[in-house]
């Protein structure tokens, strides 16, 4: 049927342009992660039970992100779930395409096996297109993302903090260099780590009020610092540890040794829940 | 609430497929428990290769948790002797299955062939 001219909905060509930037985020943002062999034997070790629980966290992340740092300000709850679903199928779909493509997979797959690995790489893909789809929007009036008035909230800061820490986290999750990090640091030197990583978080939060705009002035000070400090830093180990469980890093491992590698990936999880958060926005 | 048709369909799309892969997984979750890796070795038809022959072996895992490093023996009997080669295979996911090869010196013609796993580790 064809659409009455009175609609203003977006044409199809508008919504080509969009899906194209969201294809070409999903590929910018998740690429890396695709071409890393620790994501290929993920997706043959990680249990179904398990592999539904990031499903499901990843439409949550994608709904927070949508909400707050999508494309369309003004979205309803249910425009954002619809979009949420797009970009998640959209992630899958990109995923069996590469994953053929690249021969990671086959025909005579079986199936258990190519299920894991598509939904492993996937929901980066996915993270990769909604994140595309809004940053990688031309300069035109309502795609900017966010408003330059819209207020922000804790539960606001709290989302985006933890679609920053997770984004840029996911990127070295994987890889054995956090285990053997983690398992070769002395105490000491993970205390250090951690110091860095809250030090880190405070001078980026620091400066954004600074680079960024009037709106903290009034209600932000040492004890604004602080306080985004700790939100900082508590997404970034929170992601972390959401990352590294859905890998399987803390199976078989002693509780000590799976502190230690949070607070490891911690540190590059606090870049991504501040400098990525500000990218974000 | 504005949407064009395309957009309704990549909708449909990705919620049918979404469905389906959590209905997969879920049916996975449920027809599965958690027994150990269970691996069983079929031999296929030798090859002549450059120094003699090569038999693949079909390498499949039939337990709910995938095996690293597995190792793969197979030992070729013919009246008056017999020669032995190994293989490993560094990853058969949970039901999954892979292929490697033992060289030979000698074909399997008038010979028996017995392949066993040595040994594998999990994750």
């Amino acid at each position: 049927m064809p659409r009455p001219s009175t609609q203003h909905g977006p044409t199809t060509a508008d919504s080509l342009r969009e899906y194209g930037r969201g294809i070409a985020g999903g590929f910018l943002f998740s690429l890396p992660l695709i071409l890393t062999m620790e994501m290929w034997d993920a997706g043959a070790v990680i249990p179904p039970a398990r592999l539904a629980a990031g499903l499901l966290a990843t439409f949550v992340l994608l709904c927070g992100y949508n909400a707050y740092a999508g494309l369309r300000y003004d979205s309803s709850f249910r425009e954002v779930v619809i979009d949420s679903i797009e970009e998640l199928g959209i992630g899958l779909v990109l995923s069996v395409a590469v994953m053929f493509l690249l021969g990671r997979v086959n025909a005579a797959s079986a199936t258990a096996e190519v299920l894991g690995l598509v939904v492993v790489e996937g929901l980066f893909v996915a993270v990769g297109v909604s994140v595309g789809t809004a940053q990688l929007s031309g300069a035109g009036g309502k795609d900017s993302g966010m408003p330059k008035g819209r207020q922000e909230t804790l539960s606001s800061e709290l989302v985006l903090a933890f679609c920053g820490a997770v984004l840029i986290a996911a990127n070295v999750a994987p890889t054995e260099e956090i285990l053997v990090l983690a398992s070769s640091m002395s105490s000491l030197q993970l205390v250090g780590v951690l110091s860095a990583s809250i030090a880190l978080a405070a001078t980026l939060l620091f400066y954004s009020d600074f680079t960024g705009s009037a709106r903290f002035a009034g209600n932000r000070g040492l004890v604004g610092v602080i306080h985004g400090t700790a939100i900082t830093y508590a997404a970034a180990l929170i992601a972390s540890a959401g990352i590294l469980w859905f890998f399987g890093r803390f199976h078989q491992h002693a509780l000590a040794l799976g502190v230690a590698q949070c607070v490891v990936l911690g540190f590059v999880g606090t870049l991504g829940a501040s400098a990525g958060r500000l990218l974000l926005r | 609430m504005n949407k064009n048709r395309l957009e309704w369909t990549v909708f449909a799309v990705s919620l049918a497929l979404i469905a389906g892969v959590v209905s997969l997984l879920v049916y996975q979750h449920f027809a599965s428990g958690d027994a150990p890796p269970s691996i069983f070795v079929t031999a296929g038809p030798a090859i002549t290769t450059g120094g003699g022959f090569a038999v693949p072996f079909d390498i499949r895992n039939e337990g709910d948790v995938t095996a690293e490093d597995v190792r793969v023996e197979a030992t070729l009997n013919w009246p008056g002797g017999s020669e032995r080669g190994e293989t490993v295979v560094p990853l058969v996911p949970y039901r999954s299955h892979r292929r490697a090869w033992i060289a030979f010196t000698r074909g399997p013609a008038g010979a028996t062939l017995h392949p066993r796993v040595l040994g594998f580790r999990e994750p």
